[in-house]
């Protein structure tokens, strides 16, 4: 068996007095794709904001790729390297091009030449059929597009996990949509969802 | 989803229609009185009543500020002029004197090319062209150059001119040095103090909480009465910094406690969710400050904000009380002292307000521009 990417054990968080999480106990192995199921306020949300400490958990154990989150902001930056995040409401940077928002990581944090991010950005941006907006600010777009190139931004970091809060292009009409043929061959190692 | 949206996408693309080019509402002059000034009712009766206004009261300003005005410099011929035309020859015999102050007659010029390159990188620097590297070493050079120029001694050392020392120095170069390097040292210290306030750290928040309360609490001009006058007192004998240096502190340690609560009211209106994809792309603090928050935050308060080094500009005006004689301040020195023109002051004050009046508007119009520059939609 092979050691899990993602590991919870007894995992408990409040906010104040609601116990939102209880005695979550979880793994997940490199390549499994999981969806996680609830009514509103259930806390999955919540579930996935924990694995790259957008929320923190206040008993047991959290481990990601190996390294258990804990109060160091080294900690959680190492993990957050390794985990994609794509936003119900998407979060893109509303005063940087769709190029800049997806290169900005690569360049401050991945220390990638400007060119190569540039480069590698479009690559992402072509794989979701977007490519021609690159140089359009995000509330230029409508809504579908900067999903899309919220994917794409998150994808620009080559995470070995990909997180997705209420994804809701599965209930697209068309499920032949361009960015759901893209998502479908990805090759990553494991892919989470709430919704 | 539901299989009847295939047949209505079909239906909806077999009658695809190609695209035009949009409608020309572009309209003569005719046009827009009609729809502009006479419009409604209620238009036509304010179009008549600021026309009967205008007809009313432009003649006698036209008569009065230019007819039977006298713009030579001859006190007397001002004297028979008085009540009906305005006397621009107390301007034409001071305006060295109210644009210099007290600063050495026959040495002007130095003032004069300071002010002129003072200006000359102001402009520059407002302009996208010249954002980059060579900016910086053109102002560090062009500050060292104003320096030298006024005082004729950088640092200690003399650069070949008479020295001129900084409580000679006066007029539109003094507002024109105070309020830029006030507003360029208040500009960052408050949005170090705007950032320090929303710490997490309560030690942090509770100095910078501490310094907006203290310097809003008091009137400006007090805060440079006792940077003129208490802090010397408190310094061991010899030590004390320059009177200029003194009170561009207090200008610059008033005015960014007022600029850091402009500019945490725009830290206020970015949302969580901002925060939240910047750190999950990896993002630091001091990263996603920069290159997250600040860029929107600054970019909704750009009018505050220029509404904040408008009002520096103008409280330059203050130092006067403290014995430095800037624009405003060289004006009364010069049309006071003098019996000859002292009815005159109301022409000198208005010459004085159309320098003041030019540089705010500049400034109004350039935050315009700004504004254009940062929204993306």
């Amino acid at each position: 068996m092979t050691t899990p990417i993602i590991q919870f054990e007894q995992v408990n968080k409040w906010f104040d007095q609601f116990h939102v999480l209880r005695d979550i106990n979880l793994s997940v192995t490199a390549g499994e794709r999981i969806v996680i199921c609830g009514p509103s306020g259930s806390g999955k949300s919540t579930l996935i904001r924990c694995i790259n400490r957008l929320e923190e958990h206040q008993q047991g154990r959290i481990t990601v790729t190996g390294v258990e989150l804990r109060d160091d902001t080294r900690s959680t930056e190492a993990v957050r390297r390794q985990v994609g995040m794509v936003f119900q409401q998407f979060n893109l940077f509303p005063h940087l091009t769709v190029l800049e928002n997806l290169t900005l990581s690569p360049i401050w944090v991945g220390k990638v030449k400007p060119d190569e991010a540039q480069e590698r950005a479009m690559q992402q941006l072509q794989r979701v059929r977007i490519a021609e907006q690159a140089h359009k600010y995000p509330l230029q777009l409508s809504g579908g597009q900067q999903q899309r190139v919220a994917i794409a931004r998150a994808l620009c970091l080559t995470p070995q996990i990909m997180l997705f809060d209420e994804p809701t292009w599965w209930n697209w009409p068309n499920k032949a949509s361009p960015c759901c043929a893209s998502l479908t061959k990805w090759d990553l190692h494991a892919r989470w969802q709430t919704g | 989803m539901s299989p009847s949206s295939t047949p209505d996408c079909a239906h909806a693309a077999a009658a695809l229609v190609p695209p035009r080019s949009a409608p020309n509402h572009a309209r003569g002059l005719r046009q827009w009185i009609r729809t502009e000034l006479l419009g409604s009712p209620m238009n036509v009766g304010v179009t008549l009543l600021m026309t009967a206004l205008l007809v009313w009261q432009l003649p006698g300003w036209v008569s009065w500020s230019m007819v039977n005005a006298v713009v030579q410099p001859d006190a007397d011929a001002c004297q028979t002029a008085r009540g009906l035309g305005a006397c621009w020859g107390v301007v034409s015999e001071k305006y060295r004197l109210i644009l210099f102050g007290r600063y050495p007659f026959a040495e002007q010029w130095r003032p004069l090319v300071a002010t002129l390159g003072l200006l000359v990188l102001l402009v520059a620097s407002c302009m996208r062209q010249c954002w980059h590297r060579g900016l910086v070493v053109a102002w560090i050079l062009g500050l060292c150059g104003f320096f030298g120029l006024m005082g004729g001694r950088l640092l200690g050392f003399s650069v070949g001119l008479t020295p001129v020392s900084t409580d000679q120095w006066g007029g539109f170069p003094l507002t024109l040095m105070l309020s830029t390097l006030s507003i360029a040292c208040a500009f960052p210290l408050a949005v170090l103090v705007a950032l320090g306030r929303r710490s997490d750290w309560p030690l942090v928040r509770a100095v910078c909480i501490t310094y907006i309360e203290l310097v809003r609490g008091v009137p400006l001009i007090s805060v440079l009465f006792m940077a003129s006058f208490m802090f010397p007192l408190l310094m061991p004998p010899g030590t004390t910094p320059d009177v200029l240096l003194r009170v561009l502190a207090g200008i610059t340690l008033f005015s960014a406690a007022y600029l850091a609560e402009i500019i945490r009211g725009g830290l206020q209106a970015i949302p969580r969710g901002q925060l939240e994809a910047a750190a999950s792309l990896g993002l630091g603090y001091w990263a996603t400050q920069r290159l997250v928050v600040l860029p929107q935050a600054l970019a909704h308060v750009v009018p505050g904000i220029m509404n904040n080094f408008i009002a520096i500009f103008k409280d330059t005006s203050l130092v006067t009380i403290v014995s430095l004689y800037e624009l405003s301040g060289a004006m009364g020195l010069a049309v006071n002292g003098d019996p000859n023109w002292r009815p005159f002051k109301l022409e000198a004050y208005l010459f004085i307000t159309l320098i003041y009046f030019v540089c705010c508007f500049a400034m109004s119009r350039y935050s315009l521009w700004v504004e254009r520059q940062v929204t993306h939609r």
